[in-house]
């Protein structure tokens, strides 16, 4: 009986020291979160301050109402990652399905040129990536650098997608694509009306993945762009702090809330994503 | 000749990958070395590994390399620690959902909107750490706070995956908490560690976004890191030192993950012996 009491009081103690933690994880977006409505003379002072003093949506305000160049750079964040997701989610699919399911001479090789790209981070894939920009410039006048493209083009092709769909159709049954095959489906056919339909906890991880790295895109920005209003808004954000202060954090809301909700709606299929991942 | 052609169809699968994979990365990769051993990017006069030893020896790469591995070598194994016994609290607790969601919440949030907080938090009056010189604290903070998230995710899935009839077992052979987290829980989760590393290594990486935001381009010296290196020779065009610094800055990650690789493989051959 004893023992049951102490048991209990356990789980009470770490079930407090967890609630405390996980408020310490959310408070730095629960303060960008109520400081957006907060007067402007609030967020000035030199105090931190949690609850706003009296509710109000000024800042909202002037954004929609005189910062018609918030908009411009929140479009090329979404214009940017939405093109990403989209490549690489197609070209992804194509190349994980013949990865896992399809044999051909070189398979294995070439893979594994894939796996080690994925260990590589931004500092050393830039590299590679502005030196063939530079080579077509030279070579065939096309001006890449400076351009959407150069952010684009990259994150279409990086190996992560192809990884990661792979891992996850390794793990589809070949029999039932084998039965397929026998009732004289071709490889396509298979794609479209088997592996498909199960890759959806897959394809929601990588496309939740691809958006958070790209909506939050920095390095290539500020190495590959020149043009100021080609920046996209995780990188004009630290402009709008410092030259007007008075709405970044209505602006900052705005450009967390597209996140948060495309992370709460696809969660669930997350920890499936990653599972497949973990155990190969 | 149609049997023949028919074992390369998977190539038209891969096709688009591989073009735009060969074209942007490995080709240029590969051509890269090139310019490492050049005079220049201008000039192809063949100097040999002068430019690996002029970047080995610049002040600057040497201040950058240390910073990143200072902040790998803490920040990495703390990253882990703390994600494997919050996961061990959620899964043990059965805690309530909103709670995990919290934790994870911060790896969705872009760098640049909660810089205002971090900002004023760490850059207070007579409180500013983000100028002194623990400013890689603030870094290392950051790091953990966005990136507990992904590994939670991945522990958690792990920790459901453990066989709840060997940790009972153990548990009527009279094993206590630790012993049973000792002999059977933390050695079934290897596999997820190993994969939680590769992953908390690749993140690691990132942690530049928030210095940059909350820095830019000439930070605090004591969190100067590769990549800024890197920003610098960007900006002067050196091609022959950045494709120089990346290929050092390669050998080092992946002798990082080969060691994790073999001390996995090692562990492996070790439990199947028992």
């Amino acid at each position: 009986m004893k023992r049951k009491w102490v048991k209990i009081d356990m789980k009470k103690i770490l079930l407090i020291i967890l609630l405390i933690i996980s408020l310490v994880y959310i408070s730095p977006i629960v303060y960008t979160f109520t400081n957006s409505f907060m007067t402007q003379q609030q967020i000035i002072d030199e105090e931190i301050h949690i609850i706003p003093r009296e509710f109000n949506l000024q800042q909202y305000y002037s954004i929609i109402t005189s910062k018609a160049e918030y908009f411009k750079y929140f479009l090329n964040s979404v214009k940017l990652t939405s093109i990403i997701i989209i490549g690489q989610v197609v070209v992804g699919i194509l190349a994980a399905f013949a990865f896992a399911k399809m044999k051909f001479p070189g398979r294995n090789a070439i893979f594994i040129v894939y796996i080690l790209a994925v260990l590589l981070p931004f500092q050393v894939t830039l590299v590679p990536n502005y030196l063939v920009f530079d080579k077509i410039h030279r070579l065939i006048n096309i001006k890449i650098i400076d351009t959407h493209m150069s952010i684009i083009l990259p994150g279409i092709f990086t190996s992560f997608g192809v990884f990661l769909l792979r891992q996850f159709i390794r793990g589809i049954s070949s029999e039932i694509i084998e039965a397929a095959r026998i009732d004289g489906a071709g490889h396509i056919k298979i794609l479209f009306k088997i592996v498909l339909p199960l890759l959806r906890p897959a394809i929601f991880t990588l496309v939740i993945l691809t958006f958070i790295d790209n909506w939050n895109i920095i390095e290539q920005a500020i190495i590959f762009i020149d043009t100021s209003t080609k920046l996209p808004l995780s990188v004009f954000l630290e402009n709008i702090y410092y030259n007007d202060f008075r709405v970044f954090f209505a602006g900052s809301v705005l450009y967390i809330i597209p996140a948060l909700l495309i992370f709460l709606k696809g969660e669930k299929y997350l920890q499936k994503g990653f599972n497949i991942g973990g155990t190969k | 000749m149609r049997i023949r052609l028919r074992k390369y169809k998977g190539y038209l699968f891969i096709l688009p990958s591989l073009i735009g994979f060969g074209i942007l990365y490995v080709i240029p990769f590969l051509g890269g070395i090139k310019y490492s051993v050049s005079k220049s990017g201008f000039d192809n006069t063949f100097v040999a590994l002068k430019n690996y030893k002029d970047v080995f020896s610049s002040e600057a790469f040497k201040l950058a390399l240390k910073n990143t591995s200072f902040f790998m070598g803490l920040a990495i194994p703390l990253l882990i620690i703390i994600s494997f016994i919050l996961a061990l609290i959620i899964y043990e607790i059965k805690a309530p959902k909103i709670l995990k969601l919290f934790i994870i919440l911060p790896m969705t949030i872009p760098s640049g909107t909660v810089a205002g907080f971090f900002r004023k938090i760490f850059g207070l009056d007579g409180f500013n750490i983000i100028d002194s010189e623990y400013a890689m604290l603030v870094v290392i903070l950051i790091f953990i706070w966005r990136n507990t998230g992904y590994n939670l995710i991945v522990y958690l899935a792990g920790l459901s995956q453990i066989n709840k009839e060997v940790v009972e077992a153990a548990k009527i052979d009279g094993a206590n908490y630790f012993q049973r987290l000792k002999h059977i829980i933390i050695p079934l989760c290897t596999p997820t560690t190993v994969f939680v590393a590769i992953i908390t290594i690749i993140n690691s990486f990132k942690v530049f976004k928030d210095i940059y935001i909350l820095q830019g381009d000439y930070p605090n010296p004591k969190i100067y890191m590769l990549q800024h290196y890197m920003n610098n020779k960007f900006r002067d065009l050196q091609y022959e030192k950045l494709t120089s610094a990346s290929y050092i800055f390669t050998i080092l990650i992946f002798a990082f993950a080969a060691i994790i690789f073999i001390m996995d493989r090692r562990y492996e051959k070790k439990v199947g012996e028992n």
